[in-house]
């Protein structure tokens, strides 16, 4: 999520976003670790990365603690994780008790 | 405060409002927090559920004297407005003072800068014995670098002392944008050392604990139970703190 009024990113930047947050929280190490962007919406600002499972705490906590992008605040509102690509399809936090 | 419009939009369905009393200003009165009707005309309901989000009020006492503790004794009417009370000790005497006779609900631990005194196992065992949660914050970690360093290293020392119970996460966002989902905050736990069971229960179980003990802070000021002994006949009175649940035996 960004404020109003920033250009938003595009797949280059955005990917080079997750890499400096890896890099700000993990360091060298941590900026290695193979992340792949799987699908990127610029419209709706919202991606799906893939990873290693042993990364996989590394790269949801240099998410999280992501603060800024250009000067500006943002923040990175993860929807859903799972090791399967199909799971993604439905959100389960979505559905509504009657 | 659409901030509050985040909160549930990302899964939380209990909001406590931060009132923060530091005491190094003379003459500080605590002031009857805002009425929760005139902030919100009407509460969103929570993603998930059918229930509407509740906000909670809460306290936070900035202490570097032991003369500021007197606050909480006194019978100032203004203190049961607040359904949570926290503390946020400067010394290692008010630290081991706020864990063993003061009647609150949680310990601030201070993540913005080094902590001037180590952790101690006797007052944090003490503190988890009387059901005291200690705090961590984490939106400094969001700001800066140098305080990410440091919440990480205090959280580091607490963990070691109290091997990860009685620990709950929670934000001091001034924007919306300082908010984090609540996996995203379990995950937080992880890399502050909690094993994956206690960075969850950080999150959920530990903060409905918090709650609950303000309740009963709040409810009730002393439980009598009596005691009989097997094989003496004698009969034992005692006074308990309120959040101890009364027992009677045969």
């Amino acid at each position: 999520e960004l404020p109003d009024g920033v250009t938003r990113p595009t797949v280059a930047q955005f990917k080079q976003l997750v890499v400096s947050a890896l890099r700000e929280l993990h360091g060298e190490v941590g900026a290695a670790l193979p992340v792949d962007v799987l699908t990127y919406e610029e419209k709706t600002l919202s991606a799906i990365l893939r990873v290693i499972s042993s990364g996989f705490v590394k790269l949801w906590s240099a998410l999280t603690l992501l603060g800024f992008y250009q000067n500006r605040r943002c923040a990175f509102r993860v929807l859903q994780t799972s090791p399967f690509l199909l799971a993604l399809a439905g959100n389960s936090r979505e559905l509504v008790l009657d | 405060y659409s901030y509050h419009v985040f909160a549930f939009s990302v899964g939380y369905s209990t909001v406590a409002l931060n009132h923060v009393i530091d005491f190094k200003e003379k003459k500080q009165e605590i002031a009857k927090p805002v009425s929760l009707l005139e902030l919100f005309p009407s509460l969103p309901i929570v993603q998930g559920t059918s229930k509407r989000i509740k906000v909670l009020t809460r306290l936070t006492l900035v202490v570097s004297d032991p003369s500021h503790c007197n606050i909480l004794r006194s019978t100032s009417a203004n203190i049961r407005w607040f359904d949570i009370i926290a503390v946020f000790p400067k010394t290692e005497k008010l630290f081991h003072i706020a864990c063993t006779t003061l009647d609150v609900d949680l310990v601030c631990i201070n993540v913005t800068e080094k902590l001037p005194f180590y952790f101690r196992r006797p007052p944090v065992n003490m503190a988890i014995d009387r059901g005291i949660y200690f705090e961590l914050l984490y939106t400094p970690a969001i700001k800066d670098s140098t305080m990410r360093r440091y919440t990480v290293s205090n959280a580091l020392s607490l963990m070691q002392i109290c091997k990860g119970k009685n620990i709950v996460i929670s934000s001091a966002a001034e924007r919306p944008l300082e908010l984090r989902g609540p996996y995203d905050v379990a995950n937080l736990g992880l890399l502050f050392g909690l094993s994956e069971s206690e960075a969850k229960a950080a999150v959920s179980t530990n903060c409905r604990a918090t709650i609950l003990h303000g309740e009963t802070r709040k409810s009730a000021c002393g439980v009598v139970y009596t005691v009989k002994k097997p094989r003496k006949v004698e009969e034992e009175e005692t006074t308990l703190p309120a959040f101890k649940k009364a027992k009677t035996q045969a």
